[in-house]
């Protein structure tokens, strides 16, 4: 079952530049694994030595967190879409110090 | 010094939101989202002010809700663009980033850092993050009249896109839901 995979900018190297992608499973965790065998490198990038989503890896089924879904175990259906969401932050100037 | 590698494009209507979405902030830190095409260069043709989600230190610190980043992303689309990096502001410092910005970079991202101060906004300066070397890399910015970006490639449009600043109808910015679920 294909789903459509929103790529962000920082894992695009992973695509050869492509937005996005098509990969297959039941669940987001099937779908995650599928997104890895087809494009190494995944799995290094969103997963800890845990094994867990690492906590600045976000994940939206269509317009849904899947936070609050079940997570990894959100069932998903065709024509589903997935997107990968990096958490952004930053700042810092009452300390500043030049870091570049 | 800029390095050598692709110049950001900037519409000079955005570099001015970004300048107002800094005053406006000032002492705080402003944030946002920047829309755009990554081809032979970086063109960023839109800016998108957002809702500082730190709100326990807007002063020195921001977070961007995800799901604005998704909405936006998923919009931009549609334009044919996507959401090519972040913009935020430095109240007081320079315009490089800080150890904050670099523990939380991403490469592939252009992150803007505009300088502000009391008497108003200063200097805007981009950078990259390059993963190899674990530094961020000054990008050389050219400023360019919007209408002119449209033009280049092909859009007829007259005017940029803008959003409202967040918090410019004088309410305080609130915290997404997920950005409580978080804390």
């Amino acid at each position: 079952m294909p789903i459509k995979v929103r790529i962000p900018t920082p894992l695009q190297t992973l695509t050869q530049g492509e937005q996005k992608v098509a990969a297959a499973g039941r669940t987001v965790r099937d779908l995650l694994a599928d997104l890895e065998s087809r494009y190494p490198g995944f799995k290094q990038r969103l997963y800890d030595d845990s094994g867990s989503l690492r906590r600045f890896v976000n994940g939206y089924v269509n317009d849904e967190d899947i936070r609050f879904l079940d997570g990894e175990d959100t069932a998903l259906k065709e024509e589903d879409e997935l997107s990968i969401i990096p958490a952004v932050a930053g700042g810092g100037s009452l300390r500043w110090q030049d870091a570049r | 010094m800029p390095s050598r590698g692709p110049v950001v494009i900037l519409g000079r209507e955005q570099l001015a939101q970004i300048n107002e979405h800094a005053r406006q902030a000032y002492p705080g830190e402003c944030c946002g989202l920047l829309i755009g095409v990554r081809e032979s260069r970086i063109e960023v043709r839109g800016a998108h002010p957002a809702v500082d989600q730190n709100l326990d230190r807007a002063r020195d610190r921001y977070q961007l809700d995800p799901r604005e980043i998704h909405q936006v992303d998923v919009a931009s689309e549609r334009e044919g663009m996507e959401v090519i990096g972040f913009y935020h502001s430095h109240p007081d410092h320079p315009p490089s980033p800080s150890a904050t910005d670099k523990e939380h970079a991403w490469p592939g991202y252009v992150y803007l850092i505009s300088s502000v101060t009391a008497t108003g906004p200063g200097e805007t300066r981009a950078w990259v993050y390059y993963e190899p070397l674990g530094r961020f890399i000054e990008r050389a910015v050219e400023v360019v009249p919007h209408s002119e970006l449209l033009r280049e490639c092909g859009i007829a449009i007259a005017a940029a896109p803008r959003a409202p600043l967040p918090g410019a109808d004088g309410k305080r910015a609130k915290r997404s839901p997920e950005a409580n679920a978080r804390r």
